[in-house]
């Protein structure tokens, strides 16, 4: 058990390095560097610049000479524990600009996953009990329209709703509870709308089976058949997509945050490409794939839990 | 009920690709011609749409956007199968050192956020169609060749595949005549599903400002031209998100019933 | 039971969310639409920065309404030597916000360290007239006593220049000139921008700074210039989407805000629409090596073919169509100056060129309509170029897009050609202007201060910034002699001549408009302090109580 951690580890590790090569060489394909801007610097400046980073310009030399004597420098900052200065924002370090940056999109995210997996399970659970009543077919189209709009058109739309015609909450910042009501909905809605889907299609496939035929034929009265005994049923399948959907919310808020003016994660992402700051990319970047692995074990882990007859499995490799 | 709703949304993108490859059905307008009396009109008899800031007929620009957006969805879409397939079955039929390998660079690519890629391969292969299509293609056959890899490894210990090999028949040909096939159910599903997929991921690229080289335009620039408009303007967000809706639960209607019929 | 649970949590949302009344204060809510990239002075180089550094600090001097100098931290200055020396008397009421008085030391120490290589200033260039700075910054010289600033007693400062630069003076309010005290500096080291930290002279303070969200400011009570701000706090969002900045204005979460060019039609009446001019400017260049812009005759007839009197209905923000370079509102701004709409002689200067129209133009419709033109044998370059191979780069901005398409337009329409469009992310964009620009390109120039030598300087032969590869020695005369030149009269008349050689006789841009500011200002507030720079000093905003 403890050499398979060990070897997990190890390989978590071997990933993390070749996503963080992989990512520093696109950002150097990329044309343009972090100190181009509308005004032409005087190349004198421009040189101190690029010496106060330990980055080079890139001149007549092989590009892979150039790349490499880059990444050595952002590796040198790497093996003494920092993620480097920001290219962008002159006196701030990358480790400080994030850590101020995660809080709101965690929270983001953490209410919309939570928002999402009750949300759509017991939306899914009203769509199966009577399939094709009204309910199912109100949510199924609620669906529908959630996954295929553009993550800004469902912003504006909810803004416009909620802010300009009910007048119930702000259109956009981060300041009281009222305020994160809007980008929550936002952020949640295609999660929604895939764990209504799983949810009532693992239960359709699952009341068709025999034993909750049984379960029905001993008078087991309905709630308890849907809530007990399919349940466990559907769970597995909601575990399995739960990963990818909490990673798809982390970096998927780019847009939201954007919208509302919220001063997280997924915005920061975005601008630093645009900005070619190289070490804030490279640090987000590196902080997303860590999250990516992590949730992939817990999502092992919960999968031990809903069904022991895996955890032999597991032992065995 | 399902099947009629399945038939109507086939019958739904054949018309669209239909009027996509001829637009001078429904509209006489070019789809960069400028009326300058006509700034931003509201839908009428001559403009069914409405037009935009420069005076160009949105149904026009939607029917050419046509173009673009499913062009590239589905072009995307084959790439990712094609790759997909082939590095899915490779893997799974190989298994062992070469699977777990294989397995592994997918492990790479599923750790960087896609939206990473997508906007540092749309940077560097330039604001064209074809940039803009390899750049969203590049990480679609990850997926594909994992449900691929899963589907292979499920038939490779079926009794049917082993007395293939009793008979003597090569790996290869096992691999082409009889795994291959047996992943299509599934394989389609997730086709099917990948193309709204590529169709948003192309309109988050035009909201990021990286969208295509105007005066060619997709469903994303032109939902994107809209968004800031909303409240004086609403046609112009409307019509582009109706289209983008409209086809995306087509094809996922279709998907749904594939699904159900296997 | 669930449901009801549900409703009166909903109700009780949007009770919490109504019953937040603003209690009658003098603060204001404003936006910027990013992050200031840095809060210090020396090494800020963009608009954002400046909009809160110029709350927080003054420098020398100050701008009024009319875009003149006039005395900030410095009461007076003398002008000897032909012009190259100049004397700040500091006015000796500025004090910082720990209490000490602001002394010439203060302006030394900040534009050394400004000048220093390993401060990396990228607008290190701005002081590069002073004796010594230009080697200073590159590490030719290292003693910094022979850099030409020197500090005669507390409160005089002498600068000497290495030519008698008559704009010095407006150099002087600009953020990088700022004064730093070094004891603070090096006590905190790159900490010094946090607002805990923070020692400033200027009419506010940096109270809260929450990145990538919000800045508030505070009155300064040590404030010694005038006028005393009559705005008691400042909060400023950092909101980067248009739509978002109308959308708080609109519900009042805002007090100011600019609406997105698509929006200002609904707005143009609107009771707190402000308007007014920007000292911007907004060109295509062509880069005059490339085929076929190497031909004045080319550049001269896609500039004649452009019906600039369009602009403003597609723009909607009151801009003002130009022909000429120096914007209007600045000192040397002559409208007759520059090529005027004249599709006729276009085509008749592309025929001269040698381009025919095509015999038979194609059907309405259809695209890739062009012409094929035999161009001059110059300098051992032969053959044919396609006309139709032109393209129009520019980087990806919503404006930029609707002013290109709109060109495109016109071209086709006025010459018969077809101009293909290439929008470049803003990066990717500046790398390709500066290892390889394109032959036609956009750019747009805004001031740094209001002079025409900061509009003018920028398509001499060693400007970094001339991206059109032009390079004329009769220009360069020109511009050289005005930037020394004292008498308004003649003065002008260089820059006129200047201008005639850029946009008449070479065509070397095609000056498209000049850019304004329309921004909506509630009542309270108005009328608003606005000037043709990018930005506004808050002390002087009036607070109405309605």
């Amino acid at each position: 058990m403890i050499s398979s951690l060990f070897r997990r580890l190890a390989i978590s590790l071997t990933t993390l390095l070749a996503v963080l090569i992989l990512t520093f060489l696109l950002l150097h394909t990329i044309p343009g560097g972090p100190f181009d801007q509308e005004r032409v610097l005087p190349p004198e400046i421009e040189q101190n610049l690029y010496e106060k980073y330990g980055l080079q310009r890139r001149g007549d030399e092989n590009f892979w000479v150039w790349f490499g004597k880059d990444l050595k420098s952002y590796l040198s900052y790497l093996t003494r524990g920092q993620l480097g200065p920001s290219l962008k924002y002159r006196d701030r370090d990358v480790s400080e600009m994030m850590a101020r940056a995660i809080p709101p999109s965690a929270q983001l995210a953490l209410y919309s996953l939570v928002l999402a997996t009750i949300g759509g399970f017991f939306l899914g659970l009203c769509s199966a009990r009577r399939p094709n009543g009204w309910p199912d077919r109100l949510f199924s189209f609620m669906s529908s329209l959630s996954v295929s709009l553009p993550g800004f058109v469902k912003a504006v739309i909810l803004v416009m709703i909620f802010s300009f015609w009910l007048v119930w909450l702000p259109p956009a910042l981060w300041e009281g509870l009222s305020y994160r009501i809007l980008p929550v909905i936002t952020l949640s809605a295609t999660p929604t709308a895939y764990f209504i889907q799983l949810t009532r299609s693992g239960l359709l496939t699952q009341l068709k089976q025999d034993f909750i035929r049984t379960a029905r034929a001993k008078g087991v009265p309905e709630r308890t058949v849907l809530l007990k005994h399919a349940f466990k049923n559907v769970a597995q399948p909601l575990l399995t997509v739960l990963g990818p959907t909490a990673a798809g919310l982390i970096t998927g808020s780019f847009v939201v945050e954007t919208i509302f003016a919220i001063p997280g994660l997924g915005r920061h992402f975005v601008t630093a490409i645009i900005d070619r700051d190289y070490f804030l990319v490279m640090g987000i970047t590196l902080f997303y794939a860590a999250i990516l692995i992590v949730l992939n074990w817990m999502v092992d882990v919960g999968y031990l839990w809903l069904d022991p007859r895996m955890r032999k499995g597991v032992n065995r490799g | 009920m399902k099947n009629k709703l399945a038939l109507i949304c086939s019958l739904f993108l054949i018309t669209l690709f239909l009027c996509a490859l001829f637009p001078q059905i429904l509209t006489p307008h070019g789809f960069d011609q400028q009326f300058p009396q006509a700034l931003l009109a509201t839908p009428s008899a001559q403009f069914w749409f409405g037009t935009d800031e420069l005076g160009r007929d949105l149904l026009a620009r939607i029917l050419f956007g046509a173009r673009v957006s499913l062009g590239c969805a589905l072009l995307a879409t084959a790439i990712a199968a094609f790759f997909g397939v082939l590095y899915g079955s490779l893997s799974g039929f190989a298994g062992g050192k070469t699977d777990q390998f294989l397995m592994r660079i997918l492990d790479i690519l599923y750790s960087i956020p896609d939206l990473l890629f997508y906007i540092l391969l749309g940077l560097f292969l330039g604001r064209t169609f074809w940039g803009m299509l390899f750049a969203l293609s590049a990480l679609g056959w990850v997926n594909v060749a994992r449900i691929v890899r899963g589907e292979i490894l499920k038939y490779k210990e079926m009794p049917f595949i082993e007395s293939a090999e009793a008979l003597g028949l090569g790996g290869f040909r096992i691999l082409i005549r009889h795994l291959i096939p047996q992943t299509t159910g599934p394989l389609t599903v997730t086709l099917l599903f990948q193309i709204p997929t590529v169709i948003l991921a192309e309109s988050t690229l035009s909201f990021i400002g990286l969208g295509l080289t105007p005066p060619y335009s997709s469903w994303g620039t032109l939902a994107h031209e809209g968004y800031q408009a909303l409240r004086f303007y609403p046609h112009l967000i409307l019509f582009p998100s109706l289209f983008i809706f409209a086809v995306i639960f087509s094809f996922q209607t279709i998907g749904n019933r594939l699904m159900e019929k296997k | 039971m669930s449901n009801r649970t549900i409703l009166l949590s909903l109700f009780g949302i949007i009770l919490f969310s109504c019953s937040s009344p603003k209690p009658e204060t003098r603060e204001i809510r404003i936006s910027l639409a990013t992050e200031p990239p840095t809060l210090d002075w020396n090494l800020a180089t963009d608009n954002v920065s400046y909009q809160i550094l110029n709350q927080l600090m003054e420098g020398l001097t100050q701008f009024d309404d009319q875009m003149n100098v006039i005395p900030a931290a410095a009461k007076s200055w003398e002008i000897t030597d032909d012009g190259k020396t100049y004397l700040f008397h500091l006015d000796s009421n500025y004090r910082w916000s720990d209490g000490k008085k602001v002394i010439a030391e203060d302006f030394r120490y900040s534009w050394l360290r400004l000048l220093r290589p390993e401060t990396a200033a990228e607008y290190a260039y701005f002081l590069f007239d002073i004796v010594g700075a230009r080697d200073f910054n590159s590490g030719r010289l290292r003693e910094e006593n022979q850099v030409g600033i020197e500090v005669i007693d507390p409160f005089t400062l002498k600068v000497s220049l290495t030519k008698p630069v008559v704009f010095f003076p407006a150099i002087a309010t600009f953020m990088v000139t700022y004064p730093l005290r070094k004891d603070l500096f090096e006590k905190y080291g790159d900490n010094w921008t946090d607002p805990e930290n923070m020692v400033t002279c200027g009419p506010y303070l940096l109270k809260e700074w929450w990145h990538e969200y919000r800045l508030k400011l505070e009155k300064n009570p040590l404030y010694g210039g005038s006028p005393r701000p009559a705005i008691d706090g400042i909060t400023v969002f950092l909101v980067n989407e248009p739509a978002t900045v109308l959308a708080l204005y609109e519900k009042g979460e805002l007090d100011i805000a600019s609406p997105p060019p698509v929006a200002l039609p609904r707005y143009k009446n609107h009771p707190d629409m402000v308007h007014a001019p920007k000292l911007r400017g907004y060109y295509y260049g062509f880069n005059t090596t490339k085929k076929p812009f190497d031909d004045v005759r080319i550049r001269q007839a896609l500039a004649m073919a452009l019906d600039k009197s369009e602009i403003p209905n597609i723009l909607k923000g009151g801009e003002q169509p130009v022909n000429s370079w120096i914007p209007p509102g600045m000192f040397g701004f002559d409208e007759s100056i520059g090529l005027k709409f004249d599709p006729e002689k276009g085509r008749e200067l592309l025929e001269e060129a040698g381009i025919t129209p095509h015999p038979n133009p194609l059907p309405q419709g259809e695209r890739g309509y062009f012409v094929e033109s035999p161009l001059p044998r110059g300098e051992g370059v032969r053959g044919r170029v396609k006309i139709s191979e032109i393209t129009l780069t520019f980087n990806s901005d919503p404006v930029n897009k609707k002013i290109a398409e709109w060109a495109q337009g016109q071209w086709k329409k006025n010459l018969g050609i077809d101009v293909r469009l290439d929008n470049q992310e803003w990066k990717s964009y500046l790398s390709l202007l500066r290892n390889d620009p394109p032959g036609l390109f956009r750019l747009g120039w805004g001031a740094d201060y209001p002079d025409p030598d900061n509009f003018m300087n920028l398509f001499t032969s060693a400007s970094g910034n001339n991206h059109t590869q032009w390079k004329n020695s009769e220009f360069d005369r020109l511009i050289g002699e005005a930037a020394t030149q004292s008498d308004g009269v003649k003065r002008k008349g260089l820059y006129d001549e200047a201008q005639k050689i850029l946009l008449e006789r070479k065509t070397v841009i095609l000056p498209l408009f000049a850019a304004t500011q329309n921004i909506l200002v509630r009542e309270k507030l108005r009328p608003f302090p606005i000037i043709p720079m990018d930005f506004v000093y808050y002390k002087r905003v009036k607070f109405k109580k309605l």
